[in-house]
């Protein structure tokens, strides 16, 4: 995954593309802080509609950040989510860089 | 290069709060989750030491309590393959209650044998130790430390 542009020294350009988007970013600081987290849970605390986050998560799990597994509780379908290894180290590495972008924080 | 990076500041501001924001809402489930599985493996736990208690009369075969044990630990994992949150209290587990509760379990079958009010002393001594971990989580621990 490119960062938003490729040359510099600028943090800014370490930044990943990918996850800069607001809700894939939500999305993925929400599943970095635990195991696994089920659609419906993970669609209400991030407050997006079904589509939306399916959308979003068949992009985060092309981009190999994202592993969803599905699965029945009962007869009712679930589908898991659960932040790859990859995933995490992108989103500490986004992270870093827009805590280097934002500087020390002012009183 | 001054008003660039002044965009660039508020909107890494802006970014850094609103992943900040959804962490907290994970975590806050997270510890939620957490307090009910601790509960959850402390009610089974000492509910199983009851049955014990309540069947030892007639049950003496060590294997067959091993199999029981076993056979608690398998549907209590699947039951939590099913929750809609997996934030596990790794570090407080592995290190403080698994430990702690193996040595009340392990107190309560040693003496158990001759003096069967164990069984009952050990279940809630058993699960007062899993409540103790879910009031920990639950006052703001640390979920994975």
């Amino acid at each position: 995954v490119a960062a938003l542009t490729a040359e510099g020294t600028h943090p800014r350009h370490r930044l990943d593309s990918l996850i800069h988007a607001p809700v894939r970013l939500s999305i993925m600081a929400f599943l970095a802080e635990v195991d696994r987290a089920e659609f419906g849970l993970v669609r209400e605390s991030v407050e997006l509609t079904a589509p939306t986050l399916s959308k979003q998560i068949g992009t985060l799990e092309e981009a190999g950040y994202v592993q969803v597994d599905k699965g029945y509780v009962g007869k009712r379908p679930r589908t898991w989510l659960t932040l790859t290894p990859a995933g995490r180290a992108a989103l500490a590495a986004h992270l870093n860089a827009l805590r280097a972008i934002a500087g020390p924080q002012r009183g | 290069v001054a008003s660039n990076e002044t965009v660039d500041e508020a909107q890494a501001r802006a970014a850094l709060a609103s992943a900040e924001r959804a962490g907290g809402a994970a975590r806050q489930a997270g510890r939620r989750w957490a307090r009910r599985y601790l509960l959850a493996f402390g009610a089974a736990a000492s509910l199983a030491m009851i049955a014990v208690w309540a069947i030892h009369p007639w049950v003496s075969n060590p294997a067959l309590w091993f199999g029981f044990f076993v056979v608690l630990i398998l549907l209590v994992s699947a039951w939590l393959r099913r929750q809609p949150l997996q934030a596990k209290p790794r570090r407080l587990v592995a290190w403080v209650l698994i430990p702690a509760w193996g040595v009340v379990f392990g107190l309560t079958m040693a003496v158990a044998p001759e003096f069967p009010v164990a069984y009952p002393i050990g279940a809630v001594v058993g699960f007062a130790v899993w409540a103790a971990g879910a009031w920990w989580v639950g006052r703001g621990g640390r979920v994975d430390g």
